[in-house]
C-alpha cells in the first residue's frame, strides 16, 4: 500500500482544529515561563507560578490531528473537492480567532 | 540575549515583508509590457523564485518569534494588562493566532507555488498569497507598534 501525504489536507484540516481547541481551550499542553514547565492537557494554573502559555500547545494539538488526517485525505480529492476555494480555511479561520478575540476590543 | 533575538526577529522580518510583497505585487499588478511606472516595475519579477525564501523566511521568523514569546508574556504583556490596554494584548493575541495559522498554510502556499504555470490554480495562489503578506505585514506592523509601547528589556 502506498502512503501518501496532502499537504492541503494537512493546512486545511490544521485550520479547523485550530479554531477547535482555541474554542474548546484544548491544547495540548501549557507553558509556564516562569518556572519554565510545561503542564500537559487541561491544566490548572492555581499550581503552578507566573502566567499559562496556551499557543504551543493549541499548535500542537491541531498538528497532531493535522499530521494524522493529511495521511487519510488524499491530495487529489481535496484538490477536486476545493478546487479555487482552499483559500476559504485560513481565511475563515483567522476570522474565527477575531471573532474569539472581540473581547479585548468591545470592553 | 532576547534584544538580540528580537532584533534578529525583525530583521529577517523585513526580509520577509519584502520578498512576499513582492510576489503578491507581482500576482496582482504584473504587466508583460517594458517600462512602466514604479508599481509596474516592481512587480515585473518572477514571482515563483519567490516562494522558496519566503517559506524559509516566514519559518525563520516564527522561529524567533517563538523563543522570544515567553518574555512577552512574563515582561510586556502582564503589564499591558496592569495599565489596562487590553487592545494591545488584543494585537498580541491577532498577531500570535495569525502568525501561527500562517506557519501551518505553508505547506498549502507551496502546493499553490507548485502549479504556478496552471491558470486554473490562479484564485488559489493569489488568495494564500495575499493570505500570507496580510499576516506578515499585519504582524509587522502590530509587533513594531506594540514594541513602540513596551519593548523587551
Amino acid at each position: 500500500m502506498k502512503i501518501s501525504w496532502s499537504p492541503r489536507a494537512f493546512s486545511a484540516l490544521f485550520c479547523l482544529a485550530y479554531v477547535g481547541f482555541y474554542g474548546f481551550e484544548k491544547p495540548l499542553f501549557r507553558y509556564y515561563p516562569v518556572n519554565g514547565e510545561i503542564a500537559w492537557g487541561a491544566a490548572d494554573s492555581a499550581v503552578h507560578v507566573g502566567p499559562g502559555m496556551a499557543w504551543y500547545g493549541l499548535m500542537a494539538s491541531a498538528a497532531l490531528v493535522a499530521l494524522v488526517g493529511a495521511f487519510l485525505v488524499k491530495d487529489d480529492w481535496m484538490a477536486a473537492r476545493f478546487k479555487s476555494l482552499q483559500w476559504i480555511f485560513p481565511y475563515g479561520a483567522v476570522a474565527v480567532c477575531l471573532y474569539y478575540l472581540r473581547p479585548y476590543f468591545l470592553y | 540575549m532576547i534584544t538580540l533575538l528580537l532584533i534578529l526577529h525583525g530583521l529577517t522580518a523585513v526580509a520577509l515583508l519584502g520578498a512576499v510583497s513582492h510576489q503578491a505585487a507581482s500576482l496582482f499588478f504584473r504587466q508583460t509590457t517594458p517600462g512602466g511606472a514604479f508599481v509596474s516595475r516592481y512587480a515585473r519579477v518572477d514571482a515563483g523564485r519567490f516562494t522558496v525564501p519566503v517559506i524559509w523566511l516566514y519559518l525563520v521568523v516564527f522561529v524567533l518569534g517563538s523563543v522570544i514569546y515567553p518574555a512577552y508574556r512574563v515582561d510586556v504583556r502582564i503589564p499591558f494588562e496592569e495599565l489596562g490596554l487590553l487592545w494591545a494584548v488584543g494585537l498580541f493575541e491577532i498577531k500570535e493566532h495569525a502568525g501561527g495559522i500562517g506557519v501551518f498554510v505553508l505547506p498549502l502556499y507551496a502546493v499553490a507555488w507548485r502549479s504556478a504555470g496552471d491558470p486554473s490554480t490562479l484564485t488559489d495562489r493569489r488568495m494564500i498569497t495575499a493570505f500570507i503578506a496580510g499576516v506578515v505585514w499585519f504582524d509587522f506592523i502590530a509587533g513594531h507598534l506594540l514594541n513602540n509601547i513596551r519593548g523587551l528589556a
